[in-house]
This record gives C-alpha cells, structure tokens and sequence, in this order.
C-alpha cells in the first residue's frame, strides 16, 4: 500500500513538472477556466434574473446545484484526466507498454497524469458553493458538512465510472475521439438544473443509466430541505454513495473484461 | 487549381466515414445536450409568453438552431491538428508542396465539417424540428442568406483555430489558449447558451466587441427573423469583416512561422 502510495506521487509528480515547462500554456488555460466559470454564473444570473425560478427552484437553489456537481466535476478532472483521450493509447500502440508494467494499468494511467490545472476550477466552485450554500440558508452542522462531504466523495465517483465506461469502449472500437469529453460534459450539464424539468425517460436516465442525478439533485433534497422525488424512493437522497460504490464495481469489472480481450494494434 | 484543393475535401469526408460507431455515439451524446436546453427553456416559460421578443417557439428555434451550430466547435480540429504537425515535424511536408497551407487546411477542415453538417447536424435538427414543432425561417431568401452567414460563421471559427494553431510554433503547447479562446470566450459571447439580447449590458457590450457572436449568434438570428432588414445586412457586413481580418492574421502568422521555420532549418 506505502509503496502504491509512493509510486502515484513519483509518477504524477513527474507529470506535473512536465505540464510546468509551459507556464504561459499553463496560465492560460486556468486563466481561461475561471473565466468561463465565472461569465457563465453571470448568464445564470441574468437568466434567472428574467425569470426568477426554474420549477419552482430559486436562482440560489440552481446556483447550489451547479456549485455541488461542478466541485465534483473538477476533482474528477484532476484525478482522471488521462481517461479524456485513452483511445490514444490504443491508437499508437503505447498501451502495450502500459500492460507490461508490473503495476495494475489503470493505476498507472491514472498516475501519470493529474491535471492540476482544473485545481482553478475546484477553486472557483468552492467559491460557487459556499456563496450558494449561504443563500440558501443552511445552517452548518457536523451532519451537514459530513454529507456534504460524502455527497461530493461519491460525486466524483459516479462521475469517474461514467468516463471509465466510456474509456474502456474504445478497446473494443480503437477510437472513441472526444465522445468521453463529451459524454461527461453532456452529463455535467444535465446536473446543473433540477431533473423535474425533464420528462420521465430522460429523469430515468440521469437516475438508473448514467445515474448522475445522484451528484447533485437527489443529495440537494436532504441539504435545501425539499421533498420532490418525483415518484422515486425518499431514501434516494442518501443514495450517492451507494450508487457510487456499485458503478465502481460494475465499471472495474467491463475495464478489466475489456482489458482481456484487447489486441494490440501493432503500430 | 481548384481541383487540387478540392481532392483534400473529398479525402478528409471519407476518412470521417471510417468511424461510423463514434459518429452514432456523439450524435446519440448531442442529443442528450440539446434535450437539457430544450426543457431547460421550457420549463423557464412556463407561465411566460414572451421575453425579450421571444415567444416559446421562438426559443426553442432559436436554442436548436445554436446548438446545431455548436457542433462545428466542437468536431472542428484545425489547432489540434496543426500544434500535432508541428510537433513531429510532419509539417515540413506540408510547407514544401505548391500549395497553400492555409487553403489546404481550410478544404480538408471543410471535408470533414461537410460530413458533420450532413450526418449529425441535418438529422439532429429534423429530429427536434419534428419532436418539439419549431419554426422555418420567414422565407426562403432568409433561408438562402442564413446558409451564408453560417459559411461565413464558419469561416471565422476557422480562423480562429488557425491563428491559435500557429501559435504552436513559438509556444509548442498551445492547449492552454485553445481553452481560454473556443472553451472559454467563444463559448460564452458565441450566443449559444441564451440569445445575446437576454446578456446583461456589461457582457452584451463585451460581445458585441468579439467576433464570437458572428460564429453562432448572427446565422441563428437571421434564421429566427430576429435580424431583418437594415440589422441583417450589418450583421453580415460585421462577418464578413471578421472574414478579412481574420485570415489576413491567420496568412500573416503562417508566413511569419514559415520564416522562422526557415531560421531553425539552416
């Protein structure tokens, strides 16, 4: 375990250095994260401005949502940025490389690259959080800071299995491009608003299939005291980790299924 | 002369045709995207008839029409392709053909966006055209001049990502500004999200200062009837400045890189 330990921060040490050679790339691209982060709060803003609530949910209640799936989001994306484009592996060959390090491969992939520029977009949605979580009047207790933790923790699990999923398709097809990217960009975005907008097959959806309902909407009942469960099971709201645990098993288990039948490419 | 450029567009459409399983997924994957706006603004409408001059079914039209338009930034891949070439020096083959490096990246970008338009796009849009009952445009000169403004939109995009991708040159690493420009700012002032009329007036002047808004704003508002007249000819005259401007800075930079290029080789 000690050495497993030691062996991540020597290889995404190695990784972090590299990434620093380009500081004006890297500057950039936080730069650029926060940014985005904080214009598209604005056009949150001025959206719900005009239009006051979303089914009955208020600006600060969204803004919460956004904040909660978000954080998850981009620790994901520190974590497991080297799942965003795994199918260059295949495509060049280097998995084979990858397969013959007396290390498991999915460790390894996952040590040798933490982005630590999405650390600016932790940042920028703590903040979001804790002004939303302070207009929305939450009082801080010890329960509530350790669900919130655990609902965060088990956020960016579900959300780790959905690109593991997603990556290990292309063992299968060799390519997969950006649809990991866009997979998790589609889901993110669909946490951001409450899932009673939806119409039932997609609500299905975000809940049994690519279960991101639990990052956000499910543990945002127990936290903004709401009670909109929309036909589904109250006790969903303490769901996340639950769900957390059991996408880690079926995801690890369709990785390693679909480690063994990889060929090599060759090239 | 055309001939020659056109051989790139018909090879890069048919090297797209390779990945059939990724282009049902990424439309299965966009559909999904669109489905979260569209109920988004309806479920915002609910109890509104109209805001901002737009009726329920102006949105709608307005918010799949922008969306279908996102898919060009997404799926385009000029700066990702160029900071490659450059990195392992395949770009050296490039400089020494007769022909333009510009031009050519231009006609092979255009053949795989044709394959986008064509199998993504068309289908998408028909698809929630029928579902949700959005509007055409008001007439079918509209429909003819939305078709322009969005090669014209096009165009920009691209050079956009040409400029950025001829950075490359100098900087080797280039994903930070691709991020800060086509994530960050293109994707906040292009008018994708909500129309620009609905930005608060600090982020409206901003926009309205960039050339983003010329990408995904100005096609869909002469697509929804919200740009007419006197307002429709200055948006295009606006995009076809950025035309100008744009590729001169793209020609400029390439030469400039082209030279340095030289320096390094003797």
């Amino acid at each position: 375990m000690r050495r497993y330990f030691k062996l991540y921060f020597l290889l995404a040490g190695a990784y972090v250095r590299s990434r620093l050679q380009y500081r004006l790339s890297f500057g950039f691209m936080c730069f650029g994260i926060i940014i985005s982060e904080a214009c598209l709060l604005g056009l949150l803003g001025a959206l719900l401005a005009k239009f006051r609530t979303v089914n009955g949910w208020t600006w600060a209640e969204v803004v919460f949502l956004y904040g909660l799936g978000n954080l998850s989001y981009s620790l994901m994306r520190i974590l497991g940025s080297q799942l965003d484009d795994f199918d260059r592996y295949i495509v060049r060959g280097e998995l084979d490389g990858v397969l013959i390090k007396p290390v498991p491969p999915l460790f390894y992939l996952l040590a040798s690259r933490v982005e630590l520029v999405h650390v600016s977009r932790a940042l920028t949605s703590v903040v979001i959080f804790v002004i939303a979580f302070h207009l929305s009047e939450i009082r801080w207790t010890l329960d509530v800071a350790l669900f919130t933790l655990t609902t965060i923790l088990s956020g960016t699990l579900i959300m780790f299995t959905l690109m593991l999923v997603s990556a290990t398709v292309a063992l299968w097809t060799t390519k997969s491009g950006k649809l990991t990217d866009l997979l998790i960009s589609a889901t993110k975005e669909a946490t951001a608003f409450p899932i009673s907008i939806y119409p039932l097959a997609v609500r299905v959806l975000l809940t049994f299939i690519l279960p991101v309902a639990f990052v956000t909407y499910y543990p945002a009942q127990q936290l903004l005291q709401k009670s909109e469960f929309l036909g589904m099971p109250e006790s969903f709201q303490f769901g996340a980790p639950v769900v957390a645990l059991v996408m880690l098993c079926i995801s690890y288990l369709f990785w390693c299924s679909g480690l063994r039948r990889y060929h090599s490419t060759g090239s | 002369m055309i001939k020659k450029y056109l051989t790139f567009t018909v090879k890069a459409f048919q090297r797209t045709l390779t990945y059939r399983f990724e282009l049902w997924m990424e439309l299965f994957i966009n559909v999904l995207f669109m489905l979260v706006y569209v109920y988004l603004w309806k479920a915002l409408y609910t109890g509104q008839t109209s805001v901002e001059g737009y009726d329920l079914k102006g949105i709608l039209t307005y918010i799949v029409v922008s969306q279908t338009l996102l898919t060009f930034t997404f799926t385009l891949r000029v700066a990702r392709i160029i900071e490659e070439k450059v990195r392992t020096g395949e770009v050296v083959t490039d400089l020494m053909k007769p022909i333009d490096f510009q031009l050519m990246t231009l006609s092979t970008a255009a053949g795989t966006s044709s394959h986008t338009a064509l199998f993504n796009m068309l289908p998408k849009f028909l698809l929630f055209y029928g579902t949700f009952g959005l509007s055409l445009p008001p007439s079918l000169l509209t429909l003819l001049i939305f078709v322009i403004s969005v090669v014209l939109g096009y165009v920009i995009l691209f050079s956009l990502e040409f400029i950025i991708g001829i950075f490359a040159f100098w900087l080797v690493e280039i994903r930070g500004i691709y991020a800060l420009v086509i994530w960050g700012l293109s994707m906040l002032f292009s008018g994708y999200f909500l129309p620009l009329e609905f930005y608060p007036t600090f982020l409206a002047k901003v926009a309205a200062v960039l050339p983003f808004r010329a990408i995904i704003y100005f096609p869909t508002a002469i697509y929804t009837g919200q740009l007419m007249g006197r307002s429709l000819i200055t948006a295009m005259l606006i995009q076809l400045a950025w035309v100008v401007v744009l590729v001169g800075l793209g020609r400029l930079g390439y030469r400039a890189a082209f030279r340095k290029l030289v320096i390094q080789g003797g």
